[in-house]
């Protein structure tokens, strides 16, 4: 399941060539310090969440088996790590309470998206992907951003199909509601009054 | 039908909107950081001590003692486990001279072996204790 090219610098690594490890953490650096920033919220929090992600995949480098892909044994250690570090300091990410609200048109919503550049658009997004909580937020990420198919978050996250597929529907919901609570008539005004 | 399409539109929005966030990277000492400390442990690793009597065999070693002690708490002799058949004559007809006759140890020097011998011991805890500190920093 794992590529050929990962499963050489496995080989390698396994056989004591330490160095070969590290081209594994350039490979897949990015695409876990992004989710660990998108679940920790905080630079600092997701590089250490991160490293110590890397460091625990080197010492169970033995107990991978290939049997998925190499980024979703990745995927799974980081969301481990970063439930427990989540869970340490609760106090810390305490979610804000949604309603979910029964939107029917979501055309209104992307006009005013739309009205953004891009940039803007995509910093507007992301503050409101960070207001859900933690779990909605990583499955919409590696489902939407990183692409990982429901297969691959069942199995990074240990969930249910069913389970996913709720959060996952929960969440889209929920973003929508995000953007139209607290973008839309922030928008509006600003607008507004020019 | 409804429903569905409303499942689809969100769906749509989601996977347009995520998609044009960017993913950020962490800082450059990040690799760096990473390999250093996978040097430390694997040196770690190098100079872990392994104790003279594994696990298994302190595990044995108990396991038998326990057996033992049961066998002859259930008040059968020693006689019955068989060592009668052995033949322990052998051991008597040998004959060893006491090469230590003639020394004579006095008390003094008795007490300064034993607690020679105790101190001993105990530096080679705080030595070891010294040794693993000095490898770790």
């Amino acid at each position: 399941m794992t590529t050929i090219n990962d499963q050489i610098y496995i080989d390698k690594t396994l056989k004591g060539d330490t160095n070969a490890f590290a081209f594994l953490v350039e490979q897949y650096k990015v695409m876990v310090y992004s989710l660990a920033l998108k679940m920790m919220k905080n630079r600092e929090e997701a590089e250490e969440v991160s490293q110590d992600t890397f460091i625990k995949a080197y010492k169970k480098l033995d107990k991978f088996k290939g049997e998925s892909k190499f980024s979703t044994w990745l995927y799974k250690i980081t969301y481990r790590n970063c439930l427990d570090a989540i869970k340490k300091n609760k106090e810390k990410y305490n979610n804000d309470t949604i309603d979910e609200i029964t939107i029917n048109k979501i055309s209104g919503t992307e006009s005013i998206l739309e009205s953004l550049e891009r940039k803007e658009r995509a910093v507007v997004m992301n503050t409101c992907l960070l207001k859900l909580p933690e779990e909605e937020r990583s499955i919409l990420w590696m489902f939407y951003f990183e692409e990982l198919s429901l297969k691959e978050i069942i199995k990074v996250t240990d969930l249910s199909e069913a389970n996913v597929k709720v959060k996952l529907h929960r969440a889209r919901k929920r973003l929508l509601t995000i953007v139209k609570r607290d973008v839309e008539p922030e928008l509006i005004n600003h607008y507004g009054r020019k | 039908m409804g429903e569905n399409k409303h499942i689809e539109e969100l769906d749509a929005f989601a996977k347009k909107y995520i998609n044009e966030i960017e993913s950020e990277s962490p800082s450059i000492d990040f690799t760096k950081n990473i390999m250093d400390s996978i040097q430390e442990f694997e040196k770690s690793e190098i100079y872990k001590a392994d104790p003279l009597i594994s696990k298994k065999t302190w595990s044995l070693l108990i396991g038998t003692l326990v057996v033992s002690i049961l066998y002859v708490a259930k008040g059968k002799s020693i006689g019955s486990i068989g060592f009668s058949k052995i033949n322990l004559d052998v051991f008597s007809k040998i004959k060893i001279p006491n090469l230590f006759e003639s020394i004579s140890v006095s008390n003094i020097m008795l007490y300064a072996c034993f607690f020679f011998t105790v101190l001993i011991f105990a530096q080679i805890y705080f030595l070891k204790k010294r040794f693993e500190t000095n490898i770790k920093s």
